[in-house]
């Protein structure tokens, strides 16, 4: 499915929601559960969903929280055993497929682990000056560790100062790469919508970009952990 | 998971934690982060004219076995000459810390911030760097 052309000068992306038909008839058969084929589905199919990147995680939550209702082990304490157990697996099925999906980054890394397993972190990517950025800030943060066990009231008042313009332009820097991250979705999705192979130049090259990206987000949330 | 003892020892008592001067021409100065989790580790070393390593400094800010990793590194840089250094290998630093599989590239990583601090000081010098260091890449 391509996305709709558009006048305006950025086209709206399509962002994919359930194929809630498909999920049903994936989970259950006549009202019970239907054991899940072999090999299980991947955590798209599981919500009926395509591999893409841009999906409705709202409505993909409320399939979730439909699906979990329905098939919970609550409903099967009486069941027998096999249902039983089979709805236990179920309910973390979901869990997990949910877990993966609900989340930009982890439905990125995911999704890398399902077309590109290949693609590695690249230490060399990333240029120097961030890293030297994040060592000056974790500095920051060490800086303001010791200023709070140092009982120096002035000493901490500078390096809380200083932690609080810092953790501003991180949570800055991530934001900006959050949208890197969904102008990238874009890319990917249009080009598999466009029919392109997931193993093609063009999709790897695009994905890629999406790791660089990702790595640089484990960066900035790495520092912004260590500056509270 | 269960630590070596080692690694609890280098994380407790870090050996020669602090920076050189990194604009001093004797001092080679590496910086490398590991994306997976956002740690980054600064390691220097300060080479005398003979190209012997007198002293070694770290900074790392990650868990406790990049900790390990580049404490050892350092204490094992000392009195080695840039070759020798430059021939140091993660599994060496894998082996004597008995590092667990998912903690492997913390090593990768103290192997790398030698690299680089040794290629920073050749660079520096305007000598050459050490046969080992340029075969890859």
């Amino acid at each position: 499915m391509a996305a709709p052309s558009s006048s305006r000068a950025l086209a709206a992306p399509s962002i994919y929601t359930p194929a809630v038909q498909d999920a049903e008839a994936l989970h259950f058969e006549k009202g019970a559960l239907r054991p899940l084929p072999s090999p299980p589905p991947d955590h798209f199919a599981v919500f009926g969903l395509p591999q893409r990147l841009r999906i409705s995680t709202e409505a993909v939550r409320d399939l979730y929280l439909d699906l979990s209702r329905r098939t919970h082990p609550d409903y099967f304490a009486t069941a027998d055993e096999a249902a039983r157990e089979e709805s236990l697996h179920r309910a973390s099925t979901l869990n997990n497929a949910w877990k993966a999906l609900r989340d930009p980054v982890r439905r990125a890394e995911y999704f890398l682990s399902l077309l590109a397993p290949h693609i590695e972190s690249n230490k060399q990517a990333v240029p120097p000056s961030l890293l030297e950025e994040m060592f000056g800030i974790q500095e920051a943060g060490e800086d303001l560790r010791e200023a709070r066990l140092s009982g120096d009231g002035s000493r901490l008042d500078a390096a809380e100062k200083k932690a609080a313009g810092l953790r501003g332009e991180v949570t800055e820097a991530r934001e900006a790469l959050y949208r890197t991250l969904f102008e990238q979705f874009g890319r990917v999705d249009e080009l598999l919508d466009a029919g392109e192979d997931s193993g093609s130049g063009a999709v790897q090259e695009a994905l890629k970009e999406m790791r660089l990206t990702l790595d640089r987000m484990n960066y900035l949330r790495t520092v912004l952990r260590n500056l509270r | 998971m269960a630590y070596s003892e080692k690694i609890i020892e280098h994380y407790n008592n870090p050996r020669n934690v602090g920076s050189f001067d990194k604009n001093q021409d004797n001092v080679g100065t590496g910086l490398v982060g590991a994306p997976e989790c956002g740690d980054v580790m600064k390691l220097q070393i300060q080479v005398n004219e003979e190209g012997v390593i007198t002293d070694a400094k770290f900074k790392t800010f990650g868990c406790g076995s990049a900790i390990a990793s580049s404490s050892l590194a350092t204490e094992w840089l000392k009195g080695k000459t840039l070759d020798e250094a430059a021939a140091l290998k993660n599994t060496a630093i894998v082996e004597e810390l008995n590092l667990p599989p998912i903690k492997i590239h913390c090593s990768v990583l103290a192997e790398d911030a030698i690299k680089a601090a040794i290629k920073d000081y050749a660079e520096k010098k305007g000598v050459e760097v050490p046969g080992s260091l340029t075969a890859h890449h």
